[in-house]
């Protein structure tokens, strides 16, 4: 789908809020000041996802999912590689992780990251849509995207890269939304008719 | 404030029955966050009964609530907001439990908001021992570890002694008591003769010794078999037969 240069900016900024307040509650929690943006967007399609660089490059990764249904419907996916899921939960939790060993409890540590980075994204578009959406609880999981189930309705992925700046330190992860058809176009005419009318 | 049925509903605890006979502590609270749910594993780990706690908030029972790490996310679903998890390695616990060795229950916490009874659901999962066991796990990884470290940095300084030993200008043999060869250098095949895949299966004392002089065979035994050293001249021979003097130290390892 073809957005306009003021719907992709304004979808963006949309997100960039949402990460914004996420950063704040994880600023709450940890000893560390960390800072999250959101550069830019990509909108494609499932069918071509499997060919996104972004995507390509993790090889293996951690990912929490959440589904929602409402107004619109879909599922919101933070996927990390898992090198990077290693380096930020050494640093939350201030102790180094070895890489054969992200146990459960340093997953269920992730899954509150994703948690909390998701709720910001989603909580800033149905805030914007003035939509109520109900959410499913968050799924921790370690496998490669493309055998996810979380996408098999979903047409449209919007792919937002998410930088972690913790001290001096960057780690990378990828916000995924996974929309119906229907739901995206919803929200790209809300962006119309609410932000840029 | 208690909670009290109103006009023949049943109160919460009574709408959820089953919640009583799971493995996780559940409580919820509604809008104004009034604890409205306390199942029986709550009960018997914060050692509150239902009638002590059901009605109050949970802000004012629990004052650790309060701060903005729990507070700010719960109310967050209290708003219709998405499900929110509290980790056990970030937060530890948000119940205070206590263990009977004084400590605090590690709790890993989902609260999720229910639409159609318009309350907050608290599932709380008992990671206690879960966390025991993964550092009991972690302690002993790190110890196999430092005793890998330790076993490697040994091979290596054996490896360098065994190179140094292999390339020396003197000949070394290594045998049992009873004589028969573990061990013999470079230095010690030139001077004998012998290939090295065939020394293992010669006996020092009776290939390598001069027997003109029975007796002495036989006492060189004797003080190997008593971990006794013996340093001095001694004419040994060779697989060709031929014979040479050689200056000989004998000590037990």
């Amino acid at each position: 789908m073809n957005l306009t240069a003021g719907q992709r900016d304004a979808l963006t900024e949309l997100i960039n809020i949402g990460v914004g307040h996420a950063a704040s509650t994880l600023n709450c929690l940890i000893n560390h000041k960390i800072r999250l943006s959101v550069p830019g967007i990509e909108i494609v399609t499932v069918e071509n996802m499997k060919h996104n660089p972004t995507i390509n490059a993790m090889s293996s990764a951690a990912s929490v999912s959440m589904k929602f249904q409402g107004d619109f419907d879909g599922t919101a996916t933070l996927m990390f590689p898992l090198e990077s899921a290693r380096i930020l939960v050494g640093v939350l939790i201030d102790e180094e992780v070895d890489s054969t060993e992200l146990d459960d409890l340093r997953s269920s540590t992730l899954a509150e990251v994703g948690n909390i980075l998701l709720n910001g994204v989603m909580g800033s578009l149905s805030n914007m849509l003035v939509s109520k959406l109900d959410y499913s609880v968050p799924v921790y999981q370690e496998k490669w995207i493309q055998s996810m189930p979380v996408h098999q309705l979903a047409e449209t992925v919007l792919i937002a890269r998410a930088h972690f700046y913790i001290d001096d330190l960057c780690v990378e992860g990828n916000v995924m939304l996974f929309f119906e058809l229907k739901a995206f176009d919803a929200l790209i005419a809300a962006i119309d008719e609410r932000v840029l009318a | 404030m208690k909670e009290q049925p109103t006009g023949g509903a049943l109160s919460r605890t009574d709408q959820f029955p089953l919640l009583d006979h799971i493995g996780s502590g559940i409580l919820a609270i509604d809008r104004d966050a009034t604890i409205v749910l306390w199942n029986k594993n709550m009960e018997q780990w914060c050692g509150q009964s239902r009638e002590q706690v059901l009605g109050q908030k949970l802000f004012e029972l629990f004052p650790n609530t309060n701060a903005d790490v729990f507070k700010i996310r719960i109310e967050q679903v209290l708003t219709g907001g998405a499900p929110v998890i509290f980790s056990a390695q970030l937060h530890h616990h948000m119940i205070p439990c206590l263990l009977p060795n004084g400590e605090y229950r590690t709790q890993l916490v989902t609260v999720t908001w229910l639409e159609d009874h318009q309350i907050a659901l608290f599932s709380i999962m008992d990671q206690t021992e879960h966390v025991r066991l993964i550092e009991q796990y972690k302690t002993s990884a790190r110890s196999l570890k430092a005793e890998l470290d330790q076993r490697l940095k040994l091979e290596n300084k054996n490896m360098q002694l065994a190179t140094a030993i292999d390339q020396a200008g003197e000949a070394v043999v290594i045998t049992d008591v009873d004589g028969r060869i573990e061990y013999a250098n470079q230095s010690f095949v030139d001077q004998t003769g012998w290939p090295i895949d065939e020394i293992h299966s010669i006996d020092y004392f009776d290939v390598l010794i001069d027997k003109s002089d029975d007796n002495f065979s036989d006492q060189l035994k004797l003080s190997v078999k008593a971990e006794e050293s013996w340093v001095g001249r001694q004419q040994l021979i060779r697989k060709s037969g031929s014979s040479f003097i050689a200056s000989i130290s004998i000590a037990p390892i």
